[in-house]
């Protein structure tokens, strides 16, 4: 006959309600932080693909950021060659009237006075600053790029910065370009608008005249500068998209993996609760009598 | 047959009912101690005397002479007891490992945003917001500042793992005098015994008290144990006699040592036995678990992480030395040190920000191309034979801890149900039943009054005989 003393009783009372405290722990555990996973033996496979979305949502979130001073600075660049597209404009109406032949002297003077404070325009522009960076300045950022040479009338400007390009990391091995060729884009440019400043000065009408190709040259130049821009910025328009619906995937896919599925949890949870007080109900009443109850 | 026999016969049941009171208090009293056995009274009718008047032929002498006490024993199961003793031997080594692998995952403190896994990535997104400013001195700061803090969370696991072997490594210093102490209290229990069995008695209480000894020593060191002479055994550990029976009390036991001598195991004292020197084989227990955790577990993780740092550190500081700061200096380190332990950040870049290599060429502010290639090697298969990249690599040993961890885990459970269960048999043949002990009383206060019957009854005969017939 299988005996059963009292510490058999009180030694299994004590290890389920022991087991079954420590389910209810763990179905709490889960529910008061919402995660699944506390710690990596709770699921060790699931842990390294957490790590992976965490560091894969982080490095998204960067993307987007960097994307976004990308832009900026873009978008800065091309409000610069905007103004010097309106610079150069101004530049091909008055290189037309000084063209026609039928200005006097004055005239002439004062559209040669007009188109040397236009280089100047151009140069300002030139030496835009966003922030502490020239933006067309090349790698060179912190030097102002473009110094004209000559006192009031400039015979030339001379360019200080480089011709290199900026990446920045806008992806896992990818990078975008944030600035253009600074020398490339506005010395056509300034050389053209001295080149006519002087032949009006000098009232050399072939020279204007033969001027005006080359003023729609660098008009061409920058217009193209202006399309890469443009095609870049779209570019990483469509980069912020991407990422933002990748962001929403890989959160989806790491709350699926980490976080508690609240419903399935209070059930749990009701469950363990359930269970707990079964076990001390039952344990109240079986160890509350014995034969000693009933002797006198 | 002399009429006096029946008081004395009387007296022998009173006695017996005495005894089984006894024992009945005695079991009682004992229900709730630790490893104590129900004992139970073996009472045996005593025999009528044969002598040469009164032989075997005569119907007289078939009548008895009343109870005597044979022994009391007390209600054990060895096989239990092996069994229990291997089964706790490999909980307490599992639940020891367990525990120590819990601790581990504390102090890495992943999957979450303040572990090493989402400082490295701190790191590398600082660079790539230097990336949009190198020229700002604010965004080198925290470039810089980034790193730091990489460097201090490789440091400050590193500590705490280093410490947590420490912790594991003085518990053995616990354990092992614990264990020399038991097995000197099983060695002085053993005499005790002895001379107990030698004089022809049962010692049940001091068996007792040794076989919970044994139980606690094979937790400890998985000691098993073997009978000796006269209810003597000699304790067993690894084919080594931690106890000797057959030896004088003085050198009965073979305590156990830590010996900071060669060949250590992974730079800590090794555990030998003090009469030989050898190393002690001790294959299961909290002893095995400690070990095991300390040399395995946790040396591992922490080789892990200084390989994991070390790679990272050569790898940036490769890609860091060849750019240029702002004020063109070059060939500068980013970080100093080669492991976890010692990693940190150069110096000379927190105080001047300004020489964090953000450029591939001279004179170039703007220039991010070193932070870029900085950057890169944040992809880079660098680890795991070129298999992993850094993120990858961590995660790797997070959840290969993980899987240790949960395996410890499992495995422990599993013997604690077993030993649960085994423990249950076991009780149920040695555990008191207070219930049982209740009819015992009872039985044994009938038999008291019924033997007390008998005397009196016996009283009134000699009365009789004596006051009544012979005036």
């Amino acid at each position: 006959m299988l005996r059963f003393p009292d510490r058999v009783l009180s030694d299994t009372v004590r290890f389920d309600l022991n087991t079954n405290l420590g389910n209810l722990t763990s179905v709490e555990q889960e529910l008061a932080t919402g995660k699944r996973i506390n710690s990596p033996s709770d699921d060790p496979v699931a842990t390294a693909s957490v790590m992976r979305y965490n560091n894969d949502i982080a490095l998204d979130n960067q993307f987007t950021r960097t994307a976004g001073d990308a832009k900026s600075r873009l978008d800065a660049a091309d409000t610069a060659l905007s103004s010097l597209t309106d610079v150069m404009q101004r530049v091909r109406e008055l290189t037309v009237q000084a063209g026609s032949g039928t200005l006097n002297a004055t005239d002439l003077t004062a559209i040669g006075n007009e188109l040397n404070q236009l280089v100047g325009q151009a140069v300002q522009i030139g030496n835009t600053k966003v922030g502490n960076q020239y933006i067309f300045a090349g790698t060179k950022t912190t030097t102002v790029p473009f110094a004209p040479v000559g006192g009031a009338v400039p015979a030339s400007v001379a360019f200080n910065g480089d011709s290199n390009p900026i990446n920045v990391p806008t992806g896992q091995g990818t990078q975008t370009r944030v600035n253009v060729d600074g020398n490339a884009t506005f010395a056509p440019v300034l050389s053209a608008i001295i080149q006519i400043r002087d032949a009006v000065n000098t009232n050399n009408t072939a020279g204007i005249q033969g001027a005006l190709t080359t003023i729609d040259n660098a008009m061409d130049g920058v217009s193209q500068q202006r399309g890469t821009i443009g095609a870049t910025s779209n570019g990483l328009d469509a980069l912020t998209n991407r990422i933002s619906a990748e962001l929403t995937t890989f959160q989806s896919q790491r709350s699926q993996l980490q976080d508690t599925d609240m419903a399935d949890a209070a059930v749990r949870l009701n469950q363990a609760q359930n269970v707990y007080q079964a076990a001390l109900g039952a344990a109240a009443k079986a160890v509350q009598q014995s034969l000693a109850d009933f002797l006198h | 047959m002399a009429l006096s026999v029946s008081l004395d016969t009387g007296v022998t049941g009173l006695r017996a009912a005495q005894y089984e009171m006894d024992t009945a208090a005695h079991n009682i009293a004992n229900a709730n101690t630790d490893g104590y056995s129900r004992q139970d009274v073996q009472l045996a009718a005593v025999p009528p005397p044969f002598t040469q008047f009164n032989g075997p032929g005569n119907p007289i002498s078939q009548i008895g002479l009343g109870v005597q006490l044979q022994q009391v024993r007390r209600d054990r199961d060895q096989l239990l007891d092996t069994q229990y003793r291997d089964i706790r031997g490999l909980n307490d080594q599992y639940q020891a490992q367990a525990n120590a692998l819990q601790e581990a995952e504390n102090t890495l403190n992943e999957p979450g945003d303040q572990g090493i896994g989402a400082q490295i990535t701190n790191f590398f997104n600082a660079f790539r917001d230097l990336t949009s400013q190198p020229e700002s001195l604010v965004a080198r700061s925290a470039a810089v500042q980034s790193g730091a803090t990489l460097a201090a969370a490789f440091n400050r696991e590193s500590t705490l793992l280093g410490q947590q072997q420490s912790a594991l490594d003085q518990s053995l210093n616990v354990d092992v005098s614990n264990v020399n102490s038991m097995a000197q209290q099983v060695a002085a229990l053993n005499v005790q015994i002895q001379q107990a069995v030698v004089a022809g008695g049962t010692a049940n209480d001091l068996m007792d008290q040794r076989d919970l000894l044994l139980d606690n020593l094979s937790g400890m060191v998985g000691a098993s144990s073997q009978a000796g002479a006269n209810g003597s055994v000699d304790v067993i550990v690894g084919g080594h006699k931690l106890v000797d029976s057959t030896k004088p009390l003085a050198s009965a036991v073979d305590p156990l040592q830590r010996t900071n001598t060669p060949p250590l195991t992974n730079g800590f004292d090794t555990i030998t036995w003090t009469s030989d020197g050898t190393a002690a084989n001790i294959t299961t227990g909290t002893v095995k678990g400690t070990i095991d955790a300390r040399d395995i577990n946790v040396t591992g993780l922490i080789n892990n992480l200084n390989t994991l740092a070390g790679g990272f550190i050569s790898a940036i500081n490769t890609a860091h030395s060849a750019g240029y700061g702002l004020d063109n200096a070059t060939g500068l380190n980013f970080f100093t040190g080669t492991d976890a332990a010692t990693i940190g950040v150069n110096q000379t870049l927190v105080s001047n920000p300004e020489k964090l290599a953000t450029s591939d060429q001279p004179n170039a502010p703007g220039n991010p191309n070193a932070a870029n290639t900085i950057i890169g090697v944040q992809g880079a298969l660098l680890f795991n034979g070129g298999t992993a990249n850094v993120n990858d690599s961590y995660s790797s040993i997070v959840s290969s801890l993980g899987v240790n961890a949960a395996q410890a885990q499992n495995l422990a459970t599993n013997q604690q149900t077993l030993l649960q269960h085994i423990d249950t048999s076991r009780q149920s043949v040695m555990g008191v039943s207070i219930d049982e002990e209740m009819a015992n009383m009872m039985k044994a206060q009938h038999s008291y009054e019924a033997a007390a019957r008998v005397i009196t009854a016996s009283d009134s005969m000699l009365d009789t005989l004596i006051n009544k017939m012979l005036v």
